[in-house]
């Protein structure tokens, strides 16, 4: 039995309000949602129940004001340990955003910038010079206050040659930025600065719109201290100092990392999850059984259960699908026959049925793709406007034939590679179907796995490649600028200067009717009249939740778990 | 002398009682006929795709049901056999031949040169042969190298043959070269007791080759042993074509081997079991057959027995 | 024998070294490098950088021969993949659950199918015969990732009494030595039975059961310790079995073991780890052939060493 303690003044308001009923609830003792009971064996979760949040909160839901709420933690999966956590050293996942903040945040459902460790910001006339006001009255974890010299710092650790970022291209767009991480400028001469210590500037070469939004997934705040300190092992629980939501407790490598609270972050208050512990698993089928034998609380489903999960009554309710900011598409080689022929790529592009694709294939819930940049972000253009190579085979038929290629006839040897995964290899082998049965044309199939792949795309042994592009922030310059555009793109990919014009000047313009117009424009030109690539489909997140857990499902594939709910009905 | 051919009379008829033995050799000589006759007998092409009949149960139209992209199952297993049994009889024809070679002559002429041939196979013998055929099915499938490479006539070569097999080329090639090493080291010590033999001796004394004597009076009387082994490890490669397709690196899609089906059939088995229950009866069945009649060849070519 | 058994012992230097080297060139034969992510490949000075930093831009042999110094004062390198974190670390952290692993495994192997190997060759023809062996079929015949699946599935999801995967109590433990060492089990049943049905065949056997001596001591002095001889051969093999099927009961129940290394770092290119993962299996099947080579000597004096 747990003992409350209450001071006499607590005591004497509540017994105003509180019945013996709910002493009775402070003191019961098993009383909690079976959520609270870390790692609970796996015999207690009836799966056969459908009435929801019966299963797993019995009467302790009536906890009483009186007493103090047990600790609400969720057990999940990840696939790989997480390695590098450093923000400035590596990609960010969710070990690493949970306990560190960026300067902003985004809303995917109002499509707009929210303050994170910034509270406002300003740019200046020129639309070089962004300020940043730090947020005061916020402190590490150890005590000391995040200023903006921590903004300063990491920005400046992110270029810095010595930490090798992979993701250090994120931050080209700054003043100096190339020629400190090449070495050729000393870091102090990014140009990121702390004016004073709540105030922050950012100066950038060239005016860039997207720039905000950008800010939202890269630019955590580090703590220099703790990490000139300790170095490369600065992020073991026993040593790491963070400023978000959660910090890590235990790590035990492969096997499983747990993020406990922060109680200094300035949000803590709405932080409704305290303990998050995540198992590794890589395997999805292995995570699934665990969730339904009750071992977790949360997990992806894996395609081939999706079917399953929606028909069978225990799972249906609690079944979610959202779609992800991650575009699958094919690319072709352009620089050999017969994809240097825009007849022949639109008559590809003509070919495949993305409905078929995604309900019988991949059976995600993906959403069918006409036009690169997912739903949410800045510049995604919407279906209804038409814009993209639809489905129609008699009209991929007739450009074929007006290629030069009747009836598929006279064409060379075609190789469509792809990197080695499940799906990847169903969607292949469908569209490969597809292209024998409405065009008549046989298409081999290559595999590769991981590492080996990006080189294999760029030799141009294969002439259509499939790849996939998660967005690393909201906004069309992310896929189109840094994936599309000449300078950037890798070899095979189609360029052409009036596109790579267009690119440039969405970039810069500044009034957001004026951009969406140019992405439009941009996606017309790219993929509708020249067919640079074929879009297929917009990932989907499908997951299955214990009634207890509210999971709101992001666009943005990192799970925050400072967002995820508690359900006390 | 040449070995008694009365033993191997005998051999068959204590074969032919073994009824086990029997059982495994008729369904491996039906086997290799519906391999044959794949394309007469199979319903449907490997690789035609419904995707109307995605996942369906065994059924009507497709008795076995379907997979992931609504192939007929059936028809799958059907052609699949033709992978499973390259794979594990030509892996274990390569096996056999090179070994009862290499171990032959190494035991026979024993010395320095025996001395160099065996450190080779204690060392191949030790490498993980796995991480082998792992780096050797990774370098094969990642695509030479690029342009440079793509240009070299014997790797476009080989490329195409490999093409030509679904993707089993590569596979057979890295099992192939692991395998070999415990048939040279069976056959080598089989050959250094063998040479101490009186047929032996006297046949050297009649001033016979070398390799006439290895040809004529050794290698015969090693064909027994080996033929068990070799039998008894064509469930292996099976095994490990299986295993390969399970990490990734198995034959090419669309070709129908039935590790593969296994290995992609075994996440679906909660919601579709058909899927990885059809394509494991059917490697059960194989590898138990080549395992009955390696135990009946055992049993058949034991002189101790007696019938 | 202490001469032979340090020869061995030295032979395991010049074996690893051939190994590292083939190891090594296969390795660096391959295209692609450890840094390039899937879907964005690293703009070309990143990767500069990183390929400097960690010397991967000099030639080949001399990033063997830094290699090797190194490996030989004990540093096996830093992890690619892993860049906080050195491949001696790895092991360190891995190996051993592994290990444990592999030993349970050899050990239920030993436990179920070495006796249900005698029994059935005692009791050859009968009922208990054809059930011993029917199960032994079982498990050579039912692959490891289909055998997990159907236990998960028994087991855990439908009477709830195992969890399905981890590692770390002893519940969880079950499950994957089982699905591990079953398929051991059967290939150890089959030759145990076959063996001791051979030897029970033996003159010297008849010889003993004429004198009268009782059928039990026949079977246990006389007859196991030459029946088990092909038994003790095969531990050789049948530990590699284990080491290829940890892979797989590794993937399927979470287990943080090498296995996933092993594999893993040849997809990524990360190099040390696959040099280390390598050699250590190698040094592993080295072991555990000598082992079993001392044990073959120990049991049977009648075997003559190699005359070098």
């Amino acid at each position: 039995m747990k003992k409350i303690t209450l001071s006499r003044k607590e005591f004497l308001k509540l017994t105003g309000v509180a019945t013996a009923g709910s002493v009775i609830g402070a003191c019961a003792p098993a009383a909690v949602p079976a959520a609270a009971v870390e790692a609970p064996p796996a015999t207690s979760v009836p799966a056969a129940t459908s009435v929801p949040a019966a299963t797993s909160a019995p009467e302790a839901t009536a906890v009483s004001p009186t007493a103090v709420p047990e600790p609400v933690a969720i057990r999940l999966t990840i696939p790989a340990d997480p390695g590098v956590v450093d923000p400035t050293a590596n990609w960010v996942y969710e070990v690493a955003d949970s306990q560190w903040v960026t300067l902003v945040k985004y809303d995917y459902v109002k499509n707009e910038v929210l303050p994170a460790g910034a509270v406002s910001w300003s740019v200046s006339a020129d639309n070089l010079i962004w300020t940043f006001n730090i947020r005061k009255d916020w402190k590490w974890s150890d005590g000391q206050p995040v200023t903006a010299k921590d903004y300063e710092y990491s920005f400046q650790e992110i270029v810095n040659p010595a930490t090798a970022c992979p993701a250090s291209w994120r931050l080209s767009i700054i003043k100096n930025a190339d020629d400190v991480n090449k070495g050729d400028k000393p870091v102090s001469d990014l140009g990121v600065k702390a004016v004073d210590d709540y105030t922050l500037t950012i100066e950038l070469t060239n005016p860039a719109a997207w720039f905000l939004s950008s800010l939202s997934s890269i630019g955590h705040a580090v703590p220099r201290l703790t990490r000139e300190k300790f170095g490369a092992d600065w992020t073991k629980p026993e040593n790491v100092v963070v400023n978000g939501p959660y910090k890590v407790t235990e790590w035990i490598i492969d096997s499983e990392v747990t993020l406990s609270k922060n109680p200094s972050y300035y949000d803590a208050a709405t932080v409704q999850i305290d303990k998050v512990i995540l198992y590794v698993v890589t395997s999805e089928s292995t995570a699934m059984a665990m969730y339904e034998n009750g071992e977790i609380d949360t997990v992806m489903v894996p395609t081939t259960d999706i079917d399953r999960v929606r028909q069978v009554n225990s799972l249906k309710d609690q079944f979610a699908s959202a779609p992800m900011m991650r575009v699958n598409f094919y690319r072709f080689y352009v620089l050999k026959p017969p994809f240097d022929d825009l007849l022949v790529r639109k008559a590809f592009a003509a070919a495949v049925d993305r409905d078929t694709l995604i309900s019988q294939v991949t059976r995600g819930n993906e959403v069918p793709a006409y036009t690169m940049t997912p739903p949410g972000c800045v510049g995604h253009v919407p279906r209804s406007d038409g814009v993209g190579i639809p489905f129609d085979p008699k009209v991929a038929v007739q450009y074929l034939t007006d290629a030069g290629y009747p009836g598929g006839k006279g064409l060379p040897a075609l190789v469509l590679g792809y990197n080695a995964s499940e799906t990847n290899a169903r969607v292949a082998q469908a569209i490969q179907k597809m292209w024998k049965d409405y065009l008549g044309v046989e298409v081999t199939l290559k595999a590769h796995e991981g590492a080996g792949y990006m080189a294999a795309v760029q030799s141009g042994a294969m002439n259509i490649v499939r790849a996939g592009w998660g967005m690393d922030y909201p906004d069309a310059n992310n896929t189109y600028g840094e994936l599309f555009a000449s300078q950037v793109s890798d070899k095979g990919i189609l360029e052409l200067p009036e596109l790579d014009e267009l690119i440039a000047e969405a970039a810069v313009e500044s009034d957001l009717g004026k951009r969406k117009t140019l992405y439009k424009q941009i996606e017309t030109m790219f993929i509708q009249d020249n067919a640079g690539v074929i879009p297929l489909y917009w990932a989907a997140t499908n997951t299955v939740t214990k009634p207890f857990l509210n999971r709101p499902n992001d666009p943005n594939f990192l799970m925050e778990f400072r967002t995820w709910t508690v359900n006390n009905n | 002398m040449k070995p008694n051919s009365g033993l191997w009379r005998d051999a068959f008829k204590r074969l032919a009682k073994n009824k086990l033995a029997v059982s495994g050799a008729v369904i491996i000589f039906f086997l290799v006929l519906v391999a044959i006759m794949a394309p007469l007998i199979a319903p449907r092409h490997y690789s035609d795709a419904d995707f109307a009949a995605v996942y369906s149960p065994p059924g009507a139209l497709y008795p076995l049901g379907a997979d992931f992209l609504g192939r007929d199952l059936l028809s799958r297993l059907i052609y699949g056999t033709r992978i499973s049994l390259q794979v594990g009889v030509l892996g274990a024809l390569s096996a056999f031949s090179i070994g009862i070679l290499y171990g032959t002559i190494s035991g026979y002429f024993g010395g320095n040169l025996d001395n160099v041939m065996m450190r080779i196979v204690d060392i191949l013998y030790a490498f993980p042969d796995l991480l082998f055929v792992i780096l050797l099915m990774v370098t094969f499938k990642s695509g030479y190298g690029g342009e440079e490479a793509a240009k070299n006539p014997l790797v476009l070569g080989l490329v195409a043959i490999d093409k030509q097999l679904g993707g089993m080329m590569f596979i057979l090639i890295g099992i192939s070269v692991t395998s070999w090493v415990g048939m040279a080291r069976m056959s080598r010590g089989m050959a250094l007791s063998l040479r101490e033999r009186e047929f032996v001796q006297a046949a050297k004394a009649q001033g016979a080759h070398d390799f006439t004597i290895m040809a004529r009076h050794l290698m015969p009387n090693l064909v027994g042993p080996l033929l068990v082994s070799v039998t008894l490890a064509v469930p292996g490669y099976i095994g490990t074509e299986a295993f390969l397709s399970f990490i990734g690196l198995g034959v090419d899609p669309p070709t129908p081997s039935w590790g593969a089906m296994v290995a992609d059939g075994y996440q679906a088995m909660r919601s579709y079991p058909h899927l990885a229950i059809f394509p494991g009866l059917a490697l059960a069945i194989v590898m138990l057959s080549f395992n009955f009649l390696g135990d009946g060849l055992r049993d058949a070519l034991d002189p101790k027995i007696k019938q | 024998m202490i001469g032979y058994v340090v020869r061995r012992m030295l032979w395991a230097v010049p074996v690893c070294f051939v190994i590292s080297v083939i190891t090594f060139g296969l390795m660096h034969s391959i295209p692609g490098n450890p840094f390039d992510k899937m879907d964005k490949p690293l703009p070309a000075q990143v990767l500069k950088q990183l390929m400097a930093h960690y010397q991967l831009d000099k030639p080949v042999y001399m990033q063997y021969l830094q290699y090797i110094g190194n490996a030989l004062q004990g540093n096996l390198g830093p992890s690619y993949q892993y860049m906080n974190r050195t491949v001696n670390e790895i092991i360190a952290g891995s190996f051993p659950k592994s290990i444990v692993l592999g030993i349970m495994g050899v050990a239920v192997a030993l436990i179920i199918g070495v006796p249900l190997g005698i029994v059935a060759a005692v009791r050859h023809n009968t009922a208990m015969d054809y059930l011993s062996m029917f199960i032994a079929l079982i498990g050579v015949s039912v692959p490891a990732m289909t055998m997990a699946w159907i236990l998960i599935w028994v087991f855990a999801l439908k009477l709830g009494i195992l969890p399905v995967a981890r590692w770390g109590s002893v519940q969880q433990a079950i499950l994957p030595v089982f699905t591990l060492g079953v398929g051991g089990a059967a290939i150890l049943a089959r030759l145990t039975r076959a063996s001791l049905l051979q030897v029970l065949r033996e003159d010297y056997i008849r010889a003993a059961r004429a004198k009268g001596v009782t059928e039990w001591i026949v079977i246990v002095r006389h007859a196991l310790r030459n029946a088990l001889i092909p038994v003790v051969t095969v531990l050789g093999p049948l530990t590699a079995g284990m080491l290829t099927g940890s892979l797989v009961v590794e993937r399927i129940f979470a287990i943080p073991g090498l296995g996933k290394y092993f594999v893993e770092s040849v997809n990524v290119r990360d190099y040390p780890v696959i040099m280390g993962t390598t050699l250590l299996y190698a040094l592993v099947l080295v072991a555990a052939n000598l082992l079993v080579d001392i044990t073959y000597y120990w049991i049977d004096p009648r075997i003559k060493m190699s005359k070098n």
